[in-house]
């Protein structure tokens, strides 16, 4: 999946001027910027919800000029917005299973268990808290195994044993050849469980590289990080 | 084109079903006719898509479905099909069958 030179305006205020992104096989690729930089924009334009002005969008080596994400998650792709819930209508448990009648994949216990959803399961949408939910999103993803996710904020008002167990889960469908794109400003998870990290700034995009490599960029510390990275950043370094 | 998993038909057509009733008792209450013309139809299906469709959009149902493989044209399938057989139900018992 890749994003090529999106150009994106709002209302006469140029959102995306030549932003690109990709996701490639086994890796995490987080987009960090800050708000109204357009990295939810540049998700929305891959999956179709948003249509940019000109730049192309490849998947599976297919340009798509009007992509769908029905069209494009029939050929492997999982879309988790950026409020990711499943929708009220019925049991959690319901709609999992449809995603595994639809698609194949993993049995429901399973994820139930990777994803800590033991008990939920029979429980709505509306039942559970902000991470329950945010799990059971996830766990949707998990039954899929998707060739490529496009998680929006995978990381957002959650505490952070839910950051933890969401990580742990990302890295490891990244361990079994997923391709992952993650946004956010969630910045100690994004750039925990990150390969490579692209930074969205002035309507453009930056390759960073590794997340070492994006925290001892100046203009990005200077820029975005702020003080978070002297004071949370450092601290998680010398944790680890 | 992919139609939505059998439950989430069986609620799409509920809520047709809904919306469609609540549209015919208005325009009986307003002298309208019971039995459309082809041209009524054809607008009350319209006003009945755009509802049930905006309302999935509301439930977040579309993403899900999205993520499923099915698009809008599969969710609007269901609805101008539960639509199709109201009409033609009520055409038979109000109006007899078109013979």
């Amino acid at each position: 999946m890749a994003v090529d030179s999106a150009v994106k305006a709002f209302g006469g205020r140029a959102v995306l001027k030549a932003a690109s992104f990709w996701a490639r096989e086994g890796q995490i690729t987080t987009l960090l910027g800050r708000n109204g930089s357009g990295k939810t924009t540049l998700l929305r334009i891959a999956v179709g919800e948003v249509r940019a002005e000109t730049g192309a969008v490849r998947f599976l080596s297919k340009v798509y000029e009007r992509p769908r994400l029905a069209v494009l998650a029939r050929g492997g792709l999982y879309y988790l917005e950026e409020r990711a819930h499943l929708p009220r209508t019925f049991k959690v448990k319901t709609q999992l299973e449809m995603i595994r009648r639809a698609h194949g994949g993993r049995s429901l216990d399973e994820v139930a268990a990777r994803l800590g959803l033991d008990g939920l399961l029979d429980k709505r949408d509306y039942e559970l808290s902000g991470g329950e939910s945010k799990r059971a999103a996830l766990a949707g993803a998990v039954i899929r195994a998707p060739m490529c996710l496009l998680a929006d904020e995978p990381f957002a008002g959650l505490a952070p044993k839910d950051q933890e167990t969401i990580g742990r889960v990302l890295r490891e469908l990244a361990a079994e050849g997923v391709a992952i794109v993650t946004t956010g400003h969630d910045v100690s998870p994004l750039l925990r469980t990150a390969d490579e990290v692209i930074w969205c700034v002035a309507g453009t995009t930056h390759v960073l590289g590794r997340p070492e490599e994006a925290r001892a960029h100046p203009q990005f510390v200077r820029e975005y990080l702020g003080w978070h990275d002297r004071i949370v950043g450092r601290r998680s370094a010398g944790d680890e | 084109m992919r139609l939505p998993p059998w439950k989430y038909v069986g609620v799409l057509a509920w809520r047709t079903l809904i919306v469609w009733l609540a549209l015919h008792v208005m325009i009986r209450a307003m002298g309208g006719p019971l039995v459309y013309t082809a041209q009524g139809m054809l607008f009350a299906l319209a006003v009945i898509l755009v509802v049930v469709l905006a309302d999935a959009e509301r439930r977040r149902e579309r993403r899900f479905l999205g993520n499923l493989g099915v698009s809008r044209a599969g969710m609007g399938a269901v609805v101008v099909g539960a639509d199709l057989v109201l009409e033609g139900l009520l055409g038979i018992f109000a109006g007899g069958l078109p013979l």
